[in-house]
């Protein structure tokens, strides 16, 4: 699945010339900015009990259509098709908890990072995992290409069985019902599980690496990067993604993204 | 967080519809093509015959899902933007002109020989004898497995939620993503499943009764 996607993207790649030209002209005339989101990632985005996208990233999304002066049409993803769904021109922009890295960045462009969250590793509060090393012999549930993926692919030892879902709504689903204890994911996915099935009582295990959330953007839409850059170190500057992730995360937003704020 | 309720029985049968909506499209355009290929397939000419063996050799050696990442996210880079349900109807409409092609295919050489033989003796034409002496008898025999097909089918269009299209499967996965009850959620999407695809079964029994099938 994954070498498809690869494949997909490479592919996307080649022909990139052919998505518009101007994708901010394109959003400023048609008055309409798409923009892809992962809805099967409580709190990030999900629906609420009227079936109304919810979550940070869909916040987000709403500042920076708003901060643009356009709609937002959300288009929902999954980690797995996001980057072709930009790459091929069917979204403008990805707000899909989109950690930057140097491997994405040689094929998609980031915003500045509005928001940050530990990659940790949960499991169940009598687990004694304190390291990497642990986890021979174990199994851990990751979503397949994201970040986690890729840094428990790199780090676990041999022996390690790695079990991957397609999107974040199925490993939660797989660790909610019990099937696996242990999880390479965010915080805020661990407390939602912790919440809708209280006796598990994940707990963190160790801290994978802190990840930084940019808005996912076509290499050479620099005219909607500079724009979307500029929404987000105003909204840092008056607090307002602090606020969003304050409501979503129940945390402060981390000062390595509030950096960036205007000066 | 919310609960499973009516709300997201609602948002699940909207997936419901959609799912009746691709497996329509896709078996109605299909269909059509399916006839096209059983036809070419037992062509006189064998150019044609070879054209089409190849094509569905390519179609049946292809995944349905690959398919569907080809025609939407493919087509784009040709240049053609096409939204997601029309990207998952000529995925299914590939994938069903090949496979329901070679069913057909079968179904009209199944009709003995002598058949064919006695139509040409009583001078009929080529479409003559298609149309009152192979057909009729062929679409009885063809009945029983393109209904079985069809089910198949509608259980397929799940797998266009790879692109992006919300039916049924994805709806259920996006609302138990939300409500985390995967058991209610998910019993309610396999029933609605059953509710589409019952009546069919029930209609081809009805339709090998009509037909005296079984003889």
């Amino acid at each position: 699945m994954k070498r498809i996607f690869a494949a997909m993207a490479a592919l996307c790649l080649m022909a990139s010339g052919v998505t518009h030209a101007d994708t901010l002209s394109k959003i400023k005339s048609s008055k309409k900015i798409a923009i892809a989101i992962d809805l099967g990632a409580a709190p990030f985005g999900s629906y609420d009990n009227d079936m109304r996208e919810v979550g940070s990233d869909v916040d987000t999304a709403k500042l920076i259509a708003g901060g643009l002066g356009v709609d937002l049409q959300i288009v929902p993803v999954t980690s797995t098709n996001r980057i072709p769904f930009l790459l091929t021109g069917k979204v403008d922009a990805v707000i899909s908890q989109f950690g930057i890295t140097d491997e994405r960045k040689k094929v998609v462009a980031y915003s500045l990072p509005y928001a940050s969250v530990p990659v940790i590793l949960a499991g169940p509060p009598d687990a004694a995992i304190k390291e990497w090393a642990d986890l021979a012999g174990k199994s851990v549930v990751v979503t397949r290409g994201t970040n986690n993926d890729l840094d428990v692919t790199r780090n676990a030892p041999a022996g390690t069985n790695i079990v991957r879902y397609d999107d974040d709504a199925t490993s939660m689903t797989a660790i909610i019902s019990g099937q696996y204890d242990l999880f390479a994911t965010s915080p805020a996915l661990i407390n939602t599980i912790n919440t809708k099935n209280p006796a598990l009582k994940l707990d963190r295990k160790f801290v994978i690496r802190d990840l930084p959330f940019g808005v996912g953007l076509r290499k050479q839409d620099t005219d909607l990067k500079e724009s979307i850059d500029g929404i987000i170190r105003t909204n840092l500057s008056d607090g307002k993604l602090s606020a969003i992730y304050q409501t979503w995360h129940k945390e402060t937003l981390p000062e390595s993204v509030l950096a960036a704020k205007q000066p | 967080m919310p609960e499973f309720g009516p709300n997201q029985f609602v948002f699940l049968l909207h997936g419901a519809v959609w799912t009746i909506a691709l497996s329509v499209l896709s078996l109605v355009i299909g269909a059509v093509f399916a006839f096209v290929v059983a036809l070419c397939r037992i062509s006189g000419s064998r150019t044609v015959r070879a054209i089409s063996a190849i094509y569905v050799q390519a179609i049946q050696g292809t995944p349905l899902m690959v398919l569907m990442l080809i025609s939407y996210f493919g087509l784009n880079i040709l240049g053609v933007d096409v939204p997601a349900l029309v990207g998952a109807t000529i995925a299914m409409t590939l994938y069903v002109s090949a496979f329901l092609g070679e069913v057909w295919r079968g179904s009209l050489l199944s009709i003995p020989r002598t058949q064919w033989e006695a139509s040409e003796c009583l001078g009929h034409s080529r479409a003559a004898r298609m149309r009152h002496i192979i057909l009729p008898q062929a679409v009885k025999i063809s009945i029983p497995p393109t209904v079985t097909f069809m089910v198949q089918i509608v259980k397929n269009t799940s797998l266009a939620s790879i692109i992006g299209f919300v039916e049924l499967t994805q709806a259920g996965k996006l609302v138990n993503n939300s409500t985390f009850q995967p058991f209610v959620c998910f019993l309610c999407v396999a029933a609605l499943y059953f509710a589409v695809c019952y009546p069919i079964s029930l209609w081809g029994r009805h339709l090998e009764k009509q037909y005296n099938v079984v003889r």
